[in-house]
């Protein structure tokens, strides 16, 4: 189960997402829509969860 | 001993026709039979398993031990292990060198294991899916292979075929299942389709009973007899693997280079990573250990973190995060030298 989702920025630039789920494993996942993964990450924001984006400045 | 002499003269051109074929004289079997790559299951032989031979306690669903085979808990307990057979045995044919235990600690409703064949299109018309087993069963007293047809993302619903019933006891058996994929007429396909094979407690026995069951040889082929199990070489296996998760593992020996680069700023070292094969998708990063950086001149240092940066199917580039780095120095990632220092990369369906 996903527990947070977080944008990571490289350089100012979108870049992937950072899952963590509840069982302590962390996910780095690219921007696919093919990666089941990014799949679920559209999947869990659709039952009314939000992704924690902290921009991307330094 | 005997020579024996192979005839010379061919067919003439156009002699062999469908007079000389009786109805049933070539059947699909016999076209099948000897066609390379028919197996549709990728490590029926269970011989692979980059992420580790066993695991325990397992009580939700992912992938842990023999690639491309994913377990659901399913409100049970796994313990999973990829096991070696006995140097001459005859129980199964001599060339499976390994097997998968499932095993269920605590049962429960369809808990057990699955493969999903990439795009549901590959399976279509009548199939047959074979398998050996061994080992107990659930209190309901047998498993069960549950097959879906699975559209994807934005695809249509899912269809379940008619499941079927084996028991299994304490001696090997070679099992085979002989069904008819649904029509795909009408229906969307999306993204990241498949088929599936689940052997699995039942859906309608929801006891906690423990059981066990050791799987190998699981091929899904067309027509409707199951051929001999297809073996296919180590490299060849491995690569088919490599297509939904590639794992580098580290060395004991030595530190393990993984790329090349620069720091991208003052927290992270960007390299560039080839995989071996075309992946299904851009993989994700989805476990590390014993990730490091170095400029190769005053320091290394442990990663606190790794993401991806940009990439595909083919190549990544990924930013292995640490602290104080010198921007724009070039640099540049390994692992350090231990069995159990790796970077796994997943495009898993």
């Amino acid at each position: 189960m996903i527990q947070t989702v977080e944008k990571v920025y490289s350089n100012n630039v979108f870049t992937s997402y950072k899952i963590t789920f509840e069982d302590g494993r962390i996910y780095s996942v690219p921007l696919d829509e093919d990666n089941t993964d990014y799949q679920a990450i559209l999947e869990w924001v659709a039952e009314g969860n939000t992704i924690t984006d902290n921009g991307g400045g330094e | 001993m005997a020579l024996t002499t192979l005839p010379t003269a061919a067919f003439a051109t156009g002699s062999v026709g469908t007079s000389q074929l009786t109805d049933g004289a070539v059947t699909t079997e016999k076209l099948v039979a000897d066609v390379n790559f028919r197996n549709l299951i990728i490590n029926g032989d269970m011989s692979i398993a980059q992420r580790g031979t066993s695991a325990t306690g397992e009580t939700t669903s992912g992938y842990a031990v023999c690639d491309r085979w994913q377990h659901n808990a399913s409100g049970g307990t796994l313990d999973l292990t990829q096991n070696s057979f006995t140097l001459g045995q005859t129980d199964v044919p001599s060339l499976f060198k390994n097997y998968f235990t499932v095993s269920a600690t605590t049962g429960g409703d369809n808990c057990g294991l699955w493969q999903k064949v990439e795009d549901v299109k590959s399976v279509q018309g009548t199939y047959t899916i074979s398998w050996y087993a061994k080992g107990t069963n659930p209190n309901g007293g047998h498993l069960e292979l549950a097959l879906r047809q699975d559209f994807g993302s934005g695809g249509s619903a899912v269809v379940d075929l008619t499941n079927y019933d084996f028991t299994l006891t304490s001696s090997w058996q070679r099992f085979s299942y002989t069904f008819t994929a649904p029509s795909l007429s009408g229906k969307t396909v999306g993204s990241s389709s498949y088929f599936r094979a689940y052997f699995r407690q039942p859906a309608d026995d929801n006891t906690s009973n423990a059981w066990s069951m050791d799987l190998t040889g699981v091929q899904l082929e067309v027509g409707t007899s199951a051929s001999d199990f297809e073996f296919l070489p180590y490299d060849v296996n491995l690569q088919r693997c490599q297509r939904y998760f590639y794992q580098i593992q580290g060395s004991a020996s030595s530190n393990t280079m993984l790329g090349i680069g620069f720091n991208n700023d003052a927290s992270s070292c960007q390299t560039y990573l080839k995989f071996p094969t075309t992946m299904r998708s851009t993989p994700s990063i989805t476990s590390f250990s014993g990730l490091q950086t170095s400029d190769g001149n005053s320091y290394t240092k442990a990663a606190t973190g790794v993401s991806v940066d940009s990439g595909s199917n083919i190549q990544m580039s990924l930013n292995v995060q640490a602290t104080s780095l010198t921007v724009f120095r070039g640099g540049f990632n390994t692992l350090t030298n231990s069995s159990s220092s790796h970077l796994a990369l997943s495009s898993e369906l």
